[in-house]
C-alpha cells in the first residue's frame, strides 16, 4: 500500500511538472526586444534580407508557440520553442548588427562624396576668383558662378538629405554636382594656360 | 419459442469466449486498420518536397523585391506561408497514425501560387516603373540637351544659368538614382530636371522671340536693303551687322566684298537699352573714329547714341521702364580680338584681328553702319521655331 502511495505520489509530481510547461517568455520578450532595436538601427533600409531572416524566425516561432498552445495542457513541451527562440535572437541582433555596419558604410560614403564636393567647391570658388581677368571674361565668370551656385545648392540639398538619414540620396546629389565643379575647374585651367600661351 | 432460446443460451454459453475473442479480434482489426490506413494512403508523409518548392517560390519572390513592386500581393503570400508552415508543424507534432498532411499540401500548393503570383505581379511593376522611368529619363536628356543649346546659343543670366545647371545636375541624380533601381524615384528627379530645362528654355524663347517676329524682320530686311542701296548708288562702302548670324559684311558698290565672322555683346539677344547692359545696339550709325591702336588692338567708333536711340531712350526713361542713374551707354565700336566663336562684348561688335586689319584699310570715318538683329535665318530664330515648337508640345 506504501508503495503505490508512493508511485501515486510520483505519477502526480510528474504530471504536475509536465502540465505546468510554460513558454519561455523571458527569452521570448529578449528576442522580441533585439527585434525591435534591428528595426531600429534602420534594419528594413540598410539590411532587408537580415529582417527577412528576422521574420522567418519569428514566424516559425510563432507557429511553435501556436502549436504547443494547442495542445492538452499535459503534452506541452516548450524544447523546440528554446530553440527557437535563440535562433530569433541570434538573427535579430545581426540584422541589428548589419544594419549598423552598412548604414555607418553608407553614412561615410555620402560624408566622404560631401567632403569631396565641398573641397571642389571651396578650390573651384578660390579659382574662380583667382581666374584670369581682361577682355571678355565677364560673361564668362558671371556663367561659371552661376554654374558653382547651382552645385552649391545640390551640395547643400545633399547635407540636408544627411541630417534627414538619407546617406544614398546625399551621396548621389553630391556625387551629380561634382561633374558641374569639375567642368567649371577646366574651363578655368583652360583660360589660365590661354592667358599663359599668350604670354610666352 | 423457449426451446429456441435455450438453445440460444447453451451456444453462448459453449462459445462464450470464442465470440469474446472474436468481436476483439475484429474490433482490433478494425481499430488497426483505422491506424494504418493513413500511413498506408500516405497522409502521414510530410509534404517536404512541396514545403520546399513553395519556400524556394517565396525565395524567388523576395529575390524580385516583390515587396517594394507588389507589397499586397507579396503580403499576402508571406502569410499564406506562414499559416502552411504553422500546419506543417502541428501535424508534425502528432502521433504517426493521427497526422493527417492533406490539408498542409493543400496550404503549401496555396502559398506557392501565391508568391508566384507576387513575384509575377512584381515583375510586371518593376517594368513597368522602369518602362515610366526610361520615358522620363529620355524625355528629361531631351528637355537638358534643348536647355545646353540654349545655354550655348545665348548667354542666361545667373538666375538662368543656375537652373540650367540645376536640370543638369537633376538628371545626373536621376540617372545614380535610376542605376540604384529606385525606378520611382528617378522618374520624378528626372521630372524636375525636365521642368526646370523646360523653364530655362521658355525664358530663353521668350528672349529671342523676336528674332522670329516676321514684321521685325522685315524692318531689319528693310534697312538691310536700303543699306545695299545706297551703297550701289552712291559707290561707296558700308557696313552691314547682322548679330544672330555672328556676321559682318563690307559691301563696295551694293556688292559683298568681305564678310567676317563677328562677336556681339553677351546679351545680344536684346536691343541695347542703357549702359551695362552688355547687348550690341541695333540702328543705322556711322564710324566716328579709327583707332589704329586700341585696348582691343584696332578699333571703329560708331556714333551710338544717335538721336533715334537717345530718343527712344528717354521716352522709355519717362516710362519708367530704365532705373535713374542710368544712361544710354556708348563707346560702342568695332574692334579686334574678336574671332572666339562666342558672344562677349559689352556691346561692341569684335571681329578677329587680321579681319579688323583688312576692314581697317576699307572704310573711313562717316561709313555707315547698320547693324540688325538678323535675317530671320540666324541662331535665335532657329532656337525659336525648333525649341518654341518643343516647348509648345511638351506643355
Amino acid at each position: 500500500m506504501r508503495k503505490m502511495m508512493a508511485l501515486l505520489s510520483l505519477v502526480f509530481a510528474l504530471v504536475l511538472v509536465a502540465g505546468c510547461a510554460k513558454p519561455p517568455q523571458q527569452a521570448i520578450d529578449g528576442a522580441n526586444a533585439s527585434i525591435e532595436a534591428a528595426k531600429q538601427a534602420g534594419a528594413a533600409d540598410y539590411a532587408p534580407d537580415s529582417l527577412r531572416a528576422v521574420d522567418d524566425a519569428k514566424a516559425a516561432l510563432d507557429a511553435e508557440l501556436k502549436v504547443q498552445q494547442d495542445k492538452f495542457a499535459l503534452f506541452r513541451s516548450y524544447k523546440k520553442t528554446d530553440e527557437l527562440v535563440n535562433d530569433l535572437k541570434t538573427k535579430a541582433d545581426k540584422a541589428a548588427a548589419d544594419a549598423k555596419a552598412n548604414m555607418e558604410q553608407a553614412k561615410n560614403d555620402a560624408t566622404a562624396a560631401i567632403q569631396n564636393v565641398t573641397t571642389a567647391l571651396t578650390d573651384a570658388k578660390a579659382a574662380l576668383d583667382k581666374a584670369p581677368k581682361g577682355k571678355g571674361t565677364a560673361a564668362d565668370l558671371e556663367a561659371m558662378k552661376a554654374d558653382l551656385a547651382a552645385a552649391e545648392a545640390s551640395l547643400n540639398d545633399a547635407n540636408a538629405a544627411m541630417t534627414s538619414n538619407d546617406f544614398k540620396g546625399a551621396k548621389a546629389k553630391a556625387e551629380a554636382a561634382q561633374s558641374t565643379i569639375q567642368n567649371v575647374m577646366s574651363q578655368i585651367q583652360a583660360a589660365i594656360e590661354a592667358k599663359s600661351g599668350k604670354k610666352s | 419459442m423457449s426451446r429456441r432460446f435455450s438453445g440460444l443460451r447453451t451456444f453462448v454459453a459453449r462459445w462464450r469466449w470464442r465470440l469474446f475473442a472474436a468481436v476483439f479480434a475484429a474490433t482490433l482489426v478494425v481499430c488497426a486498420g483505422f491506424l494504418v490506413w493513413p500511413i498506408a494512403a500516405g497522409y502521414t508523409e510530410p509534404p517536404t518536397i512541396q514545403k520546399s518548392s513553395a519556400w524556394s517560390a517565396l525565395q524567388d519572390a523576395r529575390r524580385a523585391a516583390a515587396e517594394r513592386w507588389a507589397p499586397d500581393a507579396q503580403r499576402e503570400a508571406e502569410s499564406a506561408m506562414r499559416v502552411a508552415l504553422s500546419a506543417y508543424r502541428r501535424e508534425e507534432v502528432r502521433p504517426l497514425p493521427f497526422r493527417d498532411f492533406r490539408p498542409v499540401r493543400v496550404a503549401l500548393g496555396a502559398a506557392e501560387d501565391k508568391a508566384r503570383r507576387a513575384q509575377s505581379e512584381g515583375n510586371r511593376k518593376r517594368v513597368e516603373a522602369k518602362v515610366r522611368a526610361d520615358e522620363a529619363l529620355a524625355d528629361s536628356e531631351a528637355d537638358v540637351a534643348r536647355c545646353v543649346d540654349v545655354g550655348d546659343a545665348m548667354h542666361l543670366g545667373p538666375y538662368t544659368r543656375t537652373l540650367l545647371q540645376k536640370s543638369t545636375i537633376a538628371l545626373r541624380e536621376a540617372r545614380a538614382i535610376y542605376a540604384r533601381g529606385d525606378y520611382p524615384a528617378a522618374e520624378r528627379r528626372a521630372e524636375e530636371a525636365s521642368a526646370q530645362a523646360r523653364a530655362v528654355s521658355k525664358h530663353a524663347v521668350d528672349a529671342a522671340s523676336r528674332y522670329a517676329d516676321a514684321s521685325l524682320v522685315a524692318r531689319w530686311r528693310r534697312m538691310i536693303d536700303e543699306t545695299i542701296r545706297w551703297s550701289r548708288s552712291s559707290g561707296g562702302t558700308a557696313i552691314v551687322v547682322l548679330k544672330e548670324n555672328h556676321r559682318l559684311d563690307v559691301y563696295d558698290n551694293g556688292r559683298v566684298v568681305r564678310s567676317y565672322r563677328a562677336d556681339m555683346g553677351y546679351r545680344s539677344v536684346n536691343d541695347k537699352l542703357s549702359s551695362g547692359d552688355a547687348a550690341t545696339p541695333e540702328g543705322r550709325y556711322r564710324i566716328t573714329q579709327k583707332k589704329a591702336a586700341s585696348t582691343y588692338y584696332k578699333a571703329l567708333a560708331l556714333d551710338y547714341p544717335n538721336a533715334e536711340d537717345r530718343a527712344r531712350f528717354a521716352q522709355m526713361k519717362r516710362r519708367g521702364q530704365i532705373p535713374r542713374g542710368v544712361g544710354p551707354g556708348g563707346l560702342i565700336e568695332i574692334h579686334g580680338d574678336g574671332g572666339r566663336g562666342k558672344d562677349w562684348t559689352k556691346g561692341c561688335v569684335a571681329i578677329s584681328n587680321r579681319d579688323i586689319d583688312d576692314l581697317y584699310r576699307r572704310v573711313g570715318v562717316g561709313t555707315p553702319v547698320t547693324i540688325v538683329g538678323g535675317d530671320g535665318q540666324g541662331r535665335f530664330a532657329r532656337l525659336v521655331r525648333e525649341h518654341g515648337a518643343a516647348l509648345s508640345g511638351t506643355q
